[in-house]
């Protein structure tokens, strides 16, 4: 059985990486403790589903675990597992578009996006959710990366192997198309920082 | 100065800016009323959207990882981690079961694995993900989604 160890605060993400990679599976738990929540983070607000978003957190763990050998140290930790739950993402989102459109031939109707409805939320927060969902998927991936992972355009470049610029035209279109749906939910602007009259 | 990009707009009110280049841009937005209200409306859709914080569940993941991987041990694919993968697959297919277990055991990982025959099968996806967690891996990925209407528009 793989054991579950206690967490290991003071080893690095690396260190711990090295040790999975050399079979000793006690690193695995602190490696998912400390990770788990961006994981699942992402997932969630990518997929739209909370249940989703468990499942693939459990997989990319699973997927880390099993290709820990394959990970160099000098790429950062976090970008390296960005990558790999982006794709387990970007697979499931496949699975879930191919299931969609047969229920759309089988029922002919058109379900509804998943954002909004799975996961609890007051009205303006499901406002702001079905916003983003209804971007594009590369759009909302960068989007997602960059406004709730804090990733810089670069980060997300190496994250998604896009080039800088995808990733800026990418930012650039979902913003726009954010500020046009969500203009209600913005405060009363400030007064510009102009010149005094 | 010129009016600042949308790129540069996006950078500024994100904070991802080094501080001299913030402040120069900064600079010109307090003269100009046009890069002013840009600002102003990114600044106001950052905080929109940073205003959704989600829970995420408080479960106990880690256990649920261990149980996975319980249920379906360890593939002896990891042994060939330095050599390209697909050859190893066909290496392993033709060296067949005993040998991969051996080395397992070698390891220490854990229980031994289930027979590589049916095991390579089920090992599909792991090499898949070796091969797509290169960058280009995963652009031919996300490219491919782009047919399922994945946003092509994005792709200049
Ligand atoms: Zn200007």
């Amino acid at each position: 059985m793989v054991p579950i160890a206690p967490s290991h605060d003071d080893e690095s993400d690396e260190e711990l990486m090295r040790r999975l990679a050399a079979g000793d599976t006690a690193a695995l738990t602190p490696i998912v403790q400390r990770h788990q929540e961006r994981v699942i983070r992402l997932a969630q607000r990518f997929l739209g589903r909370a249940d989703l978003a468990e499942d693939v957190a459990q997989d990319a763990f699973v997927k880390l675990y099993r290709s820990a050998a394959m990970y160099q140290p000098e790429a950062r930790f976090t970008t390296w597992l960005y990558r790999l739950v982006a794709n387990l993402c970007w697979d499931r989102r496949r699975g879930l578009a191919r299931a969609r459109r047969r229920e759309q031939e089988h029922d002919g109707a058109a379900t509804v996006p998943d954002a909004a409805t799975a996961m609890e939320a007051d009205e303006r927060t499901q406002r702001v959710r079905a916003a983003v969902a209804a971007l594009p998927d590369r759009q909302r991936l960068a989007v997602i990366l960059h406004r709730y992972h804090e990733l810089s355009h670069k980060d997300i470049a190496t994250v998604t192997g896009w080039s800088v610029s995808a990733v800026e035209s990418c930012l650039v279109r979902a913003y726009a198309t954010l500020r046009e749906r969500l203009a209600d939910l913005m405060d009363p602007p400030p007064e510009p920082p102009g010149p005094r009259r | 100065m010129s009016h600042l990009t949308p790129t540069e707009v996006i950078r500024l009110v994100s904070g991802e800016l080094p501080p001299a280049h913030a402040a120069a841009l900064e600079a010109h937005a307090a003269a100009c009323p046009d890069c002013a209200a840009r600002v102003r409306a990114q600044r106001g859709l950052w905080s929109v959207l940073g205003a959704d914080r989600e829970r995420t569940p408080g479960g106990d993941l880690a256990a649920a990882v261990v149980r996975r991987l319980n249920e379906r041990p360890a593939e002896p694919l990891r042994i060939w981690s330095r050599t390209p993968v697909r050859v190893a697959a066909a290496v392993l297919i033709g060296i067949g079961t005993g040998y991969g277990a051996a080395e397992w055991t070698l390891r220490g990982a854990g229980p031994a694995p289930a027979p590589v025959g049916p095991d390579l099968a089920t090992a599909g996806p792991d090499v898949e993900l070796l091969v797509t967690m290169s960058p280009v891996g995963l652009y031919a990925a996300l490219s491919d989604l782009d047919a399922d209407g994945g946003g092509t528009e994005d792709a200049s």
